[in-house]
């Protein structure tokens, strides 16, 4: 056990029930860290190329950090990585809440889980012992009722991340759920994991996370909460959490509505934070983390029940099942947020696999022959509800719209493909890149599909003094840049903020804690990494290991036989937007964009086709890769 | 002079008296200056809309105006 991490990574093949443990080198975690940096080694080394994501080949990782579990400040999070259902590509996806703490205190850094149950099972993990069992008996059951029923059966201190019906029948977008309300939303992990017959994985444990300097770490701490309320993103989060920038991008004419063919939405008041604060009840947080950004909802109204115990929206969910479905009702979105919960749903692939649907329906391509009489119009919310739960169980149409927007529009021919709106195969989030170009470069080159988290937004960093800029003046960006511009001085804003959210990922560390995001400066993070290991490290070492991880994501998925033809985006951003204030205008030049994938690809050492260069390779010490290339 | 309607949303409330306020300005008085009046930190305002239309900042604010301030989002 060294400062930091436990040293021991579990390796579980459920096809044999066989459970072993690797105690790797300090080096090792100096390397890799934690996260996808963790998982990304182990797919590499353990999967073959081609193999089905829902097939026993698939591997599928859940990884802590080494600074998960002490007391820093913002560190809920843990990483679950394998090949996408959605994508075939690499799949990872991070989650806050509980679960990764706890994870860690049950004695390991990562779980790698290979094979499939025969049965139904969950794994149980207490303090060291790993157990691989039958779980026939939650098979079915929502989120709630397997929480309810694994804690009457092992206790209230149990930590659990499972998935629901959705995960059980392996829909597409299915994903993870920790503590009813925390999820790995996206790349359909979920249906890996159902695809594997595991249910559910739970974790107690009491193991001490030994820290070089603990107290330096509390003070870390102590400097969040006495300063959020001083700081405007951190207490921005707190007070209105992710919801309270829905109005804002209505009114900048780029709120994804109606499956993006419209970019305001005239109702958005009524689905934003504002309305949100008629159904709020508690704002919550993560593990160790003052700045509670989470929201808790309740409906306690006949036609509307919703539980507080599923927490509540987020902006994404908001506009994705909202603006983007017509749908202005905030107690129906609040439900149609608990149904995903319960059945482990991701809301962006929801809402954008049913908006193309809909918007296929309205254009005659898709006809009440191929949904089973239904009418897929935008603003029913009732037919929304029921959807979800169609999808979940793959009834009826819900099967068709369970292989998500891409599967779906390959079904459906060339003209539906016009109106698709995925990278890689995964459905664009809630932020339209003509606003914000780099976002573009986000979407297009991102290792896991369309994917608003691989680096920092562009607005944060428009204007000299502010709180965004400031914060990444470390890096060595320290002039203001548009968020229209797609020059050089933008590429290297995206580059270098994604190797930062790189870091934060294989740290653990939530983006809502941290520079540029929020409150927590580069310069405390590295203090918090220093005082927990006790390494002499540095930014420059912290930023090579995330480097290290994103090429080898990138290199899974060129073993896969992805190249520049899947760095692109979808058809409908290089048209103006349609309605609004910005109507007519706001184009991704199509032109610029190819250029600027060029430089992207020159800057980060890859070749024309986006694979890395042997010296890249070289310089990020994972030659070891090139044996598993085949 | 002019007298001008200003919304300040989400947590720039914390800029004014109240969530909307009414307020004089001198004739011409721009959005950057009504915003230094307010003393926002830099980059904290994302979007900002006269009568609806998004503006500049070195826009002129007309009388009986409404003024909406929304806080800079980077991404949720």
């Amino acid at each position: 056990m060294g400062l930091g991490y436990i040293g021991k990574i579990a390796k579980v093949n459920l096809t044999a029930g066989k459970v072993e443990a690797e105690q790797p080198e300090e080096h090792f975690y100096r390397r890799y860290l934690g996260g996808s940096g963790i998982g990304a080694y182990y797919l590499l080394r353990e999967m073959d190329a081609g193999v089905d994501p829902l097939s026993e080949g698939n591997v599928l990782v859940f990884a802590a950090s080494v600074i998960t579990g002490t007391p820093g400040p913002a560190i809920p999070r843990y990483s679950v990585v394998a090949k996408s259902p959605l994508t075939g590509g690499i799949g990872k996806s991070e989650a806050g809440g509980f679960w990764g703490p706890a994870l860690k205190k049950s004695g390991y850094d990562a779980l790698v889980i290979t094979g499939k149950a025969k049965e139904p099972s969950y794994l149980y993990i207490e303090n060291g012992r790993l157990e691989i069992r039958a779980a026939k008996h939650l098979w079915g059951k929502t989120t709630g009722e397997a929480q309810k029923m694994l804690r009457d059966e092992l206790g209230k201190e149990i930590r659990v991340a499972q998935i629901g019906p959705g995960g059980e029948n392996m829909v597409r977008y299915a994903n993870i759920c920790n503590e009813l309300a925390h999820f790995n939303g996206r790349n359909g992990l979920g249906a890996v994991m159902g695809s594997k017959n595991l249910k559910a994985i739970v974790v107690k444990g009491s193991a001490k996370i030994d820290c070089q300097d603990e107290a330096k770490v509390k003070e870390i701490t102590k400097f969040v909460a006495r300063e959020m309320k001083n700081h405007p993103l951190a207490y921005g989060l707190y007070q209105g959490g992710t919801p309270a920038g829905l109005t804002g991008t209505n009114a900048g004419g780029s709120l994804p509505t109606e499956n993006w063919t419209k970019n305001v939405f005239n109702n958005a008041e009524k689905i934003g934070a504002e309305a949100l604060e008629d159904i709020l009840i508690q704002r919550k947080g993560c593990y160790s983390c003052p700045i509670r950004c989470k929201r808790v909802v309740q409906v306690d109204e006949e036609a509307y029940q919703v539980d507080p115990m599923y927490g509540g929206p987020e902006y994404e969910t908001l506009a994705s099942l909202g603006s983007n479905l017509g749908i202005d009702d905030i107690r129906i979105l609040a439900k149609a947020n608990e149904l995903c919960n319960k059945y482990t749903l991701d809301t962006i692939s929801l809402g954008m696999t049913l908006s193309f649907a809909m918007e296929c329906f309205d254009k005659g391509l898709l006809t009440t022959d191929e949904t089973g009489g239904l009418e897929l119009k935008f603003g029913r919310g009732d037919l929304l509800l029921e959807l979800i739960e169609k999808i979940a169980l793959k009834q009826d149409v819900g099967e068709l719209l369970s292989e998500g927007s891409q599967k779906l529009a390959e079904k459906l021919g060339p003209q539906a493909m016009e109106l698709l709106l995925a990278v890689k195969g995964q459905e664009m989030p809630m932020h339209d890149p003509r606003v914000k170009n780099g976002l573009a470069l986000q979407y297009a080159l991102s290792s896991c599909g369309a994917d608003h988290w691989t680096a920092q937004h562009d607005p944060l960093f428009k204007e000299a003094g502010s709180l965004g800029l400031e914060g990444i003046k470390p890096l060595g960006i320290l002039d203001p840049i548009e968020p229209l511009d797609l020059n050089g001085s933008k590429i290297r804003l995206v580059y270098y903020t994604h190797l930062m959210t790189v870091m934060y990922d294989i740290l653990g560390i939530c983006v809502f804690g941290v520079a540029a995001r929020s409150i927590l400066p580069l310069s405390k993070v590295l203090d918090m990494v220093e005082a927990v290991t006790g390494w002499d490290t540095s930014l420059w070492e912290l930023l090579k290991a995330a480097e290290r991880t994103s090429n080898m994501l990138r290199l899974f998925n060129v073993r896969e036989g992805f190249g520049r033809k899947d760095d692109t985006l979808p058809k409908r951003l290089f048209k103006p937007m349609a309605t609004g204030p910005l109507a007519g205008k706001n184009a991704i030049s199509e032109v610029d964009f190819n250029e600027a994938v060029t430089l992207y690809y020159q800057m980060a050492g890859w070749d024309e086709e986006g694979k890395p260069l042997p010296g890249k390779v070289a310089e990020l010490d994972i030659d070891w890769v090139g044996e598993y290339m085949k | 002079m002019a007298i001008v309607k200003v919304k300040l949303h989400s947590v720039l409330c914390r800029y004014g008296q109240s969530q909307v306020e009414e307020i004089d300005l001198p004739a011409n008085t721009t959005v950057q200056q009504l915003m230094d009046r307010y003393g926002f930190a830099p980059g904290e305002v994302g979007v900002v809309t006269v009568n609806g239309q998004l503006e500049g900042r070195d826009h002129s604010i007309g009388d009986d105006s409404v003024v909406e301030f929304y806080p800079v989002f980077g991404g949720g």
